[in-house]
């Protein structure tokens, strides 16, 4: 049963500000080369805003530091460069949209996006005491995230943008609300799922084989059957992808059934087929995947493979070590600063650059995974690594569509791409996954505060 | 649970293993297919922000250049002569790729330094240094080249000077032209909107090698050639009516120089000839018959494109338009064709290569733009080797068409001096309101000089006295 927390010591104190340091000295270094590249100067708001954030990151590694001594290091200096990184790349399509005649400003917005979600993350770090409390609001949650996921279709605040209606405006900016909404409902889920594990584990009165009882299944059946109703009638399968992802997860960690997986995939193969006959925007891009290089496909007024083939030449400029930030033309792929930051990333980075990237995502990925193993309450492995998987299942779809191993999809990589409501909902998962870390973990375990403590991987229970 | 999280762990290190695989497949392995693709922008981008090689005249001055620039493209293109050297040099512009000269001939040449976006990529990681850019020396005679052009301004015509014993091409040069510089910005809005007006307008239709004119009496020059190769000599006496009525009706008819002769009236080969007697050649073209005559024509260039510069391997080869004579498969077209009229079509290149057989003792010289490409510490890298077309005469028959061709400087137009030349004013049979003159020739004292002009709107002595004037300032 849960042990009371144990004394923490602190073997390492004052390394973890060094990494985060560490982080900025590295992000601000490629956005001021960048910067100094293209403009010769730097101007005084991205001064103002870039020290800003550099001081929200610091504050944050403090109270991190000071509520949550023994978590694992990476997460928050990790997340500080991955979003310097973003902003680096955003800025240089702003200057090079300027060049073109038409100034933009996203990756100022950008910082100030980024100053948000780490005042807010601060803010969680420092009040909010016990994730555990969640689970007695979970219905609640559930009902915030359905109506948050909902949004976008109430008439006069629903925004269509690439043939998916998945974006809010609200009070003159505008957001995408189902980035808050997956938080909700995953932790619905996740308590929903602790509290009736039981009843979907193999040794349950259902026997062996078999399904568990409607009654026990069907308000996660019911919820999961909205999400993907709701999202269909968004015209997002991205999304829904990403949903189904955690959904299946979660189920998959809490029963071990791999029944459980093979339902989500088929469920969503099916969603996609029926989506695809439904829908022409579907069946367009099912089109463009498979060939991409057509020449009637790509000069089509709608629904073209312009933009995914002018991500690949991206990706064929990139080369190995890619062209440099400042170096190349990645604002000729549209959207290069959201959707397909990917590509644009590895046009500047090159292939080893990306795999940085990449890298740097499976160091967060990982750190959830340990978190999840390591802590000894069954709603925080479920929630941490439900969470996990759906973030490293965005990054897969995303990167995947691009490269054409899916039919693409809108979402947009966490951290990195324009857009202020993914980020800080990004951010929120980093510091619920730090909460997580705070609950008691199993005796015997040593207190690893160490970047990553692997060796939670290793330990099998 | 840890174990199936353990297992999630491991799909998700699958996933990330797909995406790296397949970034690394376009990234890496299909990267130089993609670079390839004619719709990559950013390739072609990246090419007009490299730096180029340069295009030198004859004498090492620069035609054109790459310079440092301090926009988003790192080297800006320019072209320090301009307009008068627009056929020579082409463009290189962001709105199109090179459609035109050197810069289109050799393109992959001037740009070898650079190699594609990708290729750049794995060089400077295996050798660590950039190659420098490989230039293009071309035969241009720069003074001379500025000079035809200077005399040309205002007219609609091209001249071409050719060195009939080398085939070197020393003049090319057309009006209207255009200024590269211009095509050159990196303001794609403004280049495109440039391109666009001048190809509606017709100006990057280079006048002396793309356009095609009938050749009129300069055609006499081939069908006397194949005169005195079927034994005819210059005495010999040819039927040479004022007037030759042609089956449907048409009327052939001798110009005003011709002192008036009674409709059977002959006259010598040497005489028709300096008359300009179109009716004696084309009475001369139905009697060879239309497979000798095309025979000869092929035999002096015509009937395919004269490649002027580059090969395969540089870029496109600079081609001009193939001259013909048209369709003489009967009695009528034979007619016309002798007498240089009808759907006959010679380019200026063309006549200038005629002539220049004739300068050169026989043989026809492959005309040729550039003279040789040099390192970028001046050394030589390959040098263009003269090389012979045909021989479709011998020396003394060649002697004996220069004679003729003299007689008829004197005969035409006695002010021009000591030249071997022919002439002609033609009707371009799509604008019949309009006539054109043709004049091309060389001096006695300097054979090697062969120069062809060609004059919109003229007269036959304008084109001749531009002729006059150029080949005098070559001889400077």
């Amino acid at each position: 049963m849960r042990k009371p927390p144990e004394k923490a010591k602190r073997p390492s104190k004052g390394k973890r500000i060094y990494l985060t340091l560490f982080a900025l000295f590295i992000g601000c270094l490629a956005f001021s080369s960048m910067m100094l590249k293209l403009s010769g100067k730097i101007s005084w708001p991205y001064l103002l805003a870039g020290g800003i954030d550099c001081a929200f990151g610091v504050l944050l590694t403090v109270l991190v530091d000071k509520k949550i001594p023994n978590s694992i290091k990476a997460i928050v200096p990790v997340g500080l460069l991955l979003s310097l990184i973003g902003i680096t790349q955003i800025t240089r399509i702003d200057l090079e949209y300027a060049q073109n005649g038409s100034a933009t400003d996203f990756g100022l917005r950008q910082m100030i996006w980024l100053a948000v979600a780490l005042a807010l993350s601060s803010f969680f770090v420092a009040f909010f005491a016990d994730y555990r409390k969640l689970r007695r609001l979970s219905y609640a949650f559930m009902a915030i995230g359905l109506i948050l996921l909902a949004l976008p279709l109430a008439p006069g605040i629903g925004e269509r943008v690439n043939g998916a209606k998945v974006w809010v405006k609200f009070g003159g900016f505008s957001w995408q609300p189902c980035e808050f909404a997956k938080l909700f409902l995953a932790i619905f889920f996740a308590s929903y799922l602790f509290t009736h594990r039981d009843k979907f584990q193999e040794k349950s009165k259902a026997g062996k084989g078999k399904l568990p009882r409607l009654k026990d299944t069907g308000p996660l059946a019911a919820v999961w059957i909205l999400v993907a109703v709701i999202l269909v009638a968004e015209g997002d399968l991205g999304i829904c992808l990403m949903f189904f992802a955690l959904f299946t997860g979660m189920v998959y960690v809490a029963s071990k059934k791999k029944i459980w997986v093979l339902c989500g995939v088929v469920a969503f193969i099916i969603l996609f087929f029926a989506s695809a006959g439904l829908f022409p925007t579907f069946s367009s891009r099912i089109d463009i995947w498979l060939h991409p290089f057509s020449k009637q496909l790509y000069t089509r007024s709608y629904g073209s493979s312009y933009q995914i083939v002018q991500g690949l030449f991206a990706l064929g400029a990139g080369g190995l070590f890619g062209t440099g930030f400042g170096e190349g033309y990645p604002a000729l792929t549209p959207f290069a600063n959201s959707d397909f930051i990917y590509s644009s990333l590895t046009e500047q980075m090159g292939f080893v650059g990306i795999c940085l990237l990449l890298l740097m995502y499976l160091c967060l990925i990982t750190a959830g995974f340990v978190i999840a193993m390591r802590t000894d309450d069954g709603f925080g492995k479920l929630l941490a690594s439900g969470l996990v998987f759906s973030l490293a299942f965005q990054i897969f779809t995303i990167a995947g569509g691009i490269t054409l191993v899916l039919p693409l999809t809108g979402l947009t990589m966490p951290f990195l791409a324009s857009g202020g409501s993914s980020l800080t909902a990004d951010w929120l998962i980093l510091m619920l996954l730090l909460v997580i870390d705070k609950s008691p973990r199993p005796t015997g375990s040593e207190n690893g505060t160490g970047l990553l403590d692997l060796s939670a991987l290793r330990r099998s229970r | 649970m840890n174990k199936s999280m353990r297992q999630l762990f491991i799909a998700v290190l699958v996933l990330f293993l797909i995406i790296t695989c397949s970034t690394f497949f376009w990234s890496i392995i299909y990267a130089p297919s993609l670079d390839a693709n004619p719709e990559n922008t950013a390739a072609f981008y990246h090419e007009v922000g490299m730096a180029r090689g340069e295009i030198l005249s004859s004498g090492g001055e620069i035609l054109a250049l790459s310079q440092k620039s301090d926009d988003s493209f790192n080297y800006q293109r320019s072209y320090p002569k301009g307009e008068a050297f627009a056929p020579v040099t082409g463009f290189f512009s962001i709105a199109a790729p090179p459609s035109q000269g050197v810069e289109m001939s050799y393109d992959k040449v001037l740009s070898s330094g650079n190699g594609s976006v990708w290729q750049q990529k794995f060089e400077s990681i295996f050798d660590g240094q950039e190659e420098g850019e490989v230039n293009v020396e071309t035969n241009i005679e720069a003074p001379l080249q500025q000079y035809s052009y200077s005399l040309l301004k205002g007219k609609t015509g091209a001249v071409v000077v050719m060195n009939a014993k080398s085939g070197a091409i020393l003049t090319l040069a057309t009006s209207p032209s255009y200024n590269p510089n211009l095509l050159a910005v990196h303001n794609s809005q403004e280049a495109r909107s440039l391109y666009s007006s001048l190809s509606q307008r017709g100006f990057l239709t280079d006048l002396a090698t793309s356009y095609l004119i009938n050749p009129g009496s300069t055609f006499n020059i081939l069908t006397s050639s194949l005169a005195l190769q079927k034994g005819m000599g210059l005495a010999d006496q040819i039927s040479a009516p004022t007037t030759f009525k042609l089956p449907s009706g048409m009327v052939i008819a001798n110009r005003v120089y011709y002192p008036s002769y009674s409709m059977e009236s002959k006259m010598a080969l040497s005489e028709a000839f300096s008359y300009s007697s179109s009716t004696a050649f084309a009475i001369l073209a139905q009697k060879f018959g239309s497979q000798a005559l095309k025979k000869e024509a092929a035999s002096f260039g015509f009937g395919s494109p004269i490649q002027i510069c580059g090969e395969k391997g540089s870029g496109s080869p600079m081609l001009s338009s193939a001259s013909s004579l048209g369709n003489v498969g009967d009695e009528e077209n034979l007619a016309l064709a002798g007498a240089g009229e009808g759907s006959a079509g010679v380019t200026l290149l063309q006549e200038a290569m005629m002539v220049g057989a004739i300068a050169d003792g026989g043989t026809v010289m492959k005309p040729e733009l550039v003279k040789r490409t040099l390192s970028s510490s001046l050394e030589v890298l390959s040098s263009s080797i003269p090389s012979r077309l045909s021989s479709p005469l011998t020396s003394s028959q060649a002697g004996q068409i220069e004679s003729m061709m003299e007689n008829l400087t004197k005969v035409q137009d006695p002010s021009l001096g000591p030249l071997a030349s022919v002439m002609a004013q033609v009707k371009d049979p799509s604008q019949a309101d309009r006539s054109d003159g043709l004049a091309a020739g060389f001096s006695a004292s300097n054979p090697d000089t062969v120069v062809a002009v060609m004059l919109q709107n003229a007269t036959s002595s304008q084109a001749a006295s531009l002729m006059d004037s150029v080949i005098k300032e070559a001889e400077k």
